[in-house]
């Protein structure tokens, strides 16, 4: 067993108690924005018009692996990998209340929390966990609505922002809309029960954007963005996207994210035409450079990476209501900027998916197979998953997959799952989930978990 | 502390869901004793505007050119008037009172003296015209809790629709929407209670091109109002999922119609500490984009797509697992390094632990120096001239191995 430097772990655990009391000062400052607001929400003013309150209590049993020289652990590479057991309890609670205060504030909380005292050993003293997905409240007055707390951005960078901090939002009926936000991008730090947010790095975000949004019709919008991170501008991102149709038969999509100092970083622009009810063609385009995706604080930004381009030519058929299908080609051009054009090196992939789900039944059946092949390396994936109810009300769902890497067989990761969930009363389920699987690590692999959920979907309404 | 912070947020949220329900007043109406007693639908709901050229209040305005019904049209096929019901709310007086109404018309000469006929729900003072007996004066004869008395808001409308727009567009009628209430088999006015309309009609013809577009605002004041399972009527089609965010980017109002910002905060985690896979674990798209066990294969993936990893997930989030677990980190999903490796300050970088026992280097890169080490530690590359200051003078590079890695030609 390779143990770690000491000094490492001592360092880790400063830093873990700078990062606790900091998480506990964020903690701290969301109770303080919430309680006075739920306090006032025990008046009847502001009864919730609704509120959706869901509690889960997952118990889970899963392997985990670590690097180690011994050389009798099992092992299906040419890596030897010491399995660690894990019983790990997990905690998740979501509140969304909207309608209070004559209807202009809505509240949004989503938390975790993660106990493991099964393997304190292997831990290394992680034993709790947690933290807040989303915690923010928001008001409104008129079309002028301002928020505060820990929100997920979804505009301004590519993959979307998590920011603690402030915004405000103008939307006017014609549909035109201003927004802008500023606050403290959340980065976040592994332990073996799950990532939580940490404030070690002094960072700063901030941005607005303008648009305007008719459903249906057209909806445009152009962002900027800038993140700063270490004395760094990470990001200097501007993104701009429309949503059109031209008539009721044509659906125009377009993005595309640029760095002010280094050029575009990705692009998607797609048209979908429906030229009957049941059958739908599209036809898109993408770019992504994904050097300039990473903040250049990363050492990973140092190296050179791929480029590609790729065409799309998809078909949806909408055969019922129950059925659906899909089948999508992509034809793909990656290539080193600045390398001889023989380096670049085509790749494809074709996706087909078919869906039954009849209506008002909680049947459903998918049926999914991928096959992608970039030169050097090609994945076969397929996956069947189904859900049905046997004996109402037990739900149950077992699925089969199966990913197979055609250049190194040793890679092939096999799959099957079943899973059963049983109301336990008129807000409560419980379910239960077993999976077999194979994967490049362990030839068997078993996991397992239990899960109670309390759904409480209510309100004035 | 955190565990504190989160009981006490348990706690909050309990207490939310502990509230007691606010009384929330309705006004208690029955609309199938007032046709019984000859009320007409137009009576009380007023569209008649004083003035205009066809008569019709804004709200009711056609915006095209279809032809504006005749009072007839509108009120055809109402059920067929009964007796009276007996035990209605309407009493013999109000009956009569309400006989002796006057005419739409009439009523156009009342809005012309103030009264707001732009309503489509009648004031109470309306009501006060036939109920004129003592006990139909008090609250509580029409108010369920006249203690939060308070009147119909029109922003209790489930939907946005303007009735202007579709007479004359093969509308039977108020009754061939709202017919057939409460009690299909009894065609007795008595028993009529209106309907709201199903959205077939409109989706089926009209409105068709709404339903792929996910136009669900044109009509629909808030969709939160409904349960999940009541709008599955409109399903995403195969292969949403790969494209969502570039659309929820385009046009987040369209995606806040029916799901909540919790429901995105599933996966969309600032730290992903619970994976979305435990939450749902019946659900046959349980694994989101990630299927048939990704985890096992993501090494696979990564090679295979990386821009695509990146373009959901910063390089933070491989890092954060990887420098965990000891394996990769900072370098690569590929590489078993801690991380600080190459960070030259790092007390687990690279450097110290090449100088204190290069071995444990050897044992994987095989010596291979001239592809591990000189790619960066050469002159003019990123790890700059390796040579400190004045090495090398009088040395044979031509005769220490090391020295030939990079300086093999100078033979």
């Amino acid at each position: 067993m390779q143990e770690r430097p000491q000094p490492a772990r001592a360092e880790a655990s400063c830093a873990g108690m700078r990062c606790a009391r900091r998480r506990f000062a964020l903690a701290g400052f969301v109770l303080c924005a919430l309680l006075p607001l739920t306090a006032a929400a025990q008046q009847a003013e502001l009864q919730p018009e609704r509120v959706v309150i869901r509690h889960d209590t997952i118990l889970r049993y899963v392997p985990r692996y670590e690097l180690t020289l011994e050389t009798s652990a099992a092992s299906s590479s040419t890596l030897f990998w010491r399995r660690v057991d894990q019983v790990p309890v997990y905690e998740r609670i979501s509140l969304d209340a909207s309608g209070l205060g004559n209807r202009a504030v809505e509240v949004h909380v989503s938390a975790w929390g993660a106990a493991d005292a099964t393997m304190p050993a292997q831990s290394q003293g992680q034993l709790l966990s947690g933290d807040f997905a989303t915690a923010y409240a928001k008001a409104g007055w008129r079309s002028l609505s301002a928020w505060g707390g820990r929100r997920f951005v979804t505009w301004g960078l590519p993959g979307g922002l998590h920011l603690d901090g402030v915004g405000v939002e103008e939307r006017a009926k014609s549909g035109l809309y201003f927004e802008a936000v500023a606050g403290r991008p959340v980065t976040s730090v592994s332990t073996v029960l799950g990532s939580h947010s940490e404030y070690t790095q002094p960072t700063v975000a901030y941005g607005a954007r303008v648009g305007y949004d008719r459903p249906g019709t057209l909806a445009a919008a152009g962002s900027y963005i800038e993140r700063w991170s270490n004395g760094l501008a990470a990001n200097r991102a501007l993104m701009g996207t429309v949503a059109y149709r031209p008539y009721e038969r044509l659906d125009l999509l377009a993005s595309s994210t640029f760095d002010v100092r280094s050029g575009v970083q990705e692009a998607r622009v797609q048209a979908a035409y429906l030229a009957t009810d049941e059958i739908e063609p599209e036809l898109a385009y993408v770019h992504a450079d994904p050097r300039k995706l990473l903040p250049s604080w990363s050492i990973l930004s140092m190296f050179a990476t791929d480029v590609y381009d790729e065409g799309v030519l998809g078909v949806t058929g909408h055969v019922s209501h129950d059925w659906s299908a899909r089948v999508e080609l992509g034809m793909r051009r990656s290539y080193l900027p600045g390398a001889p054009k023989e380096g670049a090196h085509l790749g494809y992939r074709t996706d087909a998916s078919v869906r039954f789900r009849p209506t008002g039944q909680r049947t459903e059946v998918v049926c999914e197979i991928s096959r992608r092949d970039e030169g050097e390396t090609a994945l076969f994936i397929t996956r069947l998953a189904a859900a049905f109810v046997p004996y109402y009300p037990l739900r149950i769902a077992p699925e089969l997959g199966a990913a197979v890497d055609e250049h190194d067989s040793k890679r092939t990761a096999l799959l099957a799952r079943l899973s059963a969930e049983l109301p336990l009363g008129p807000r409560w389920t419980s379910a239960l989930s077993a999976d077999l699987a194979r994967t490049p690590i362990a030839l068997l692999e078993v996991r397992s978990l239990l899960r109670v959920s309390y759904l409480l979907d209510g309100g004035s309404h | 502390m955190r565990w504190f912070a989160l009981a006490a947020s348990v706690c909050m949220l309990a207490s939310c869901a502990r509230m007691p329900p606010r009384p929330h007043d309705k006004i208690r109406f029955a609309h199938g004793p007032h046709l019984a007693a000859g009320v007409r639908c137009l009576q009380c709901h007023n569209i008649w505007q004083p003035g205009s050229k066809d008569g019709l209040a804004p709200a009711f305005k056609p915006s095209g050119d279809a032809g504006v019904p005749s009072l007839a049209t509108a009120e055809s096929a109402l059920p067929p008037t009964a007796a009276a019901a007996d035990g209605g709310v309407v009493s013999a007086q109000a009956a009569q009172a309400a006989a002796a109404q006057p005419t739409p018309s009439t009523e156009a000469q009342e809005a012309a003296q103030g009264e707001e006929a732009t309503r489509i729900f009648p004031k109470e003072q309306k009501c006060k015209q036939c109920h004129t007996q003592p006990a139909e004066r008090e609250c509580r004869f029409c108010h369920t809790h006249p203690e939060a008395a308070a009147s119909y808001s029109e922003r209790d409308r489930p939907v946005r629709f303007n009735h202007g727009n579709h007479f004359g567009r093969g509308v039977r009628g108020c009754v061939g929407c709202h017919g057939l209430g409460s009690d299909a088999n009894d065609r007795s006015a008595a028993a009529f209670s209106p309907r709201l309309p199903p959205m077939q009609p409109c989706t089926k013809s009209c409105h068709a091109a709404d339903m792929p577009a996910l136009a669900c605002s044109r009509c629909h004041i808030d969709l939160h109002r409904y349960k999940r399972s009541q709008v599955e009527l409109v399903r995403h089609p195969p292969g949403f999922l790969h494209e969502h965010g570039t659309r929820a980017r385009a046009q987040s109002s369209l995606c806040s119609q029916c799901h909540e910002p919790s429901f995105c905060s599933e996966c969309h985690t600032a730290s992903p500490g619970l994976p979305a896979v435990l939450l749902h674990p019946t659900e046959v798209s349980r694994d989101f984009i990630h299927g048939a066990d990704f985890k096992a294969r993501h090494p696979s993936e990564a090679r295979l797509e990386q821009a695509t990893c990146l373009r959901c997930h910063g390089v933070s989030f491989c890092d954060g697992c990887h420098r965990d677990t000891g394996i990769g980190g900072g370098v690569g999903a590929q590489s078993p390094h801690p991380p600080g490796w190459l960070d030259p300050l790092s007390p687990r970088g690279h450097a110290r632990a090449a100088r204190s026992n290069i071995l444990t280097c050897a044992a994987c890169h095989d010596s291979d120096a001239s592809h591990t080490c000189v790619p960066c530690h050469r002159v003019g590359s990123i790890a700059g001239n390796p040579h400190p200051p004045g090495f090398g003078a009088g040395s044979d590079k031509t005769r220490q191995g090391v020295c030939r890695v990079c300086h093999g030609d100078a033979r």
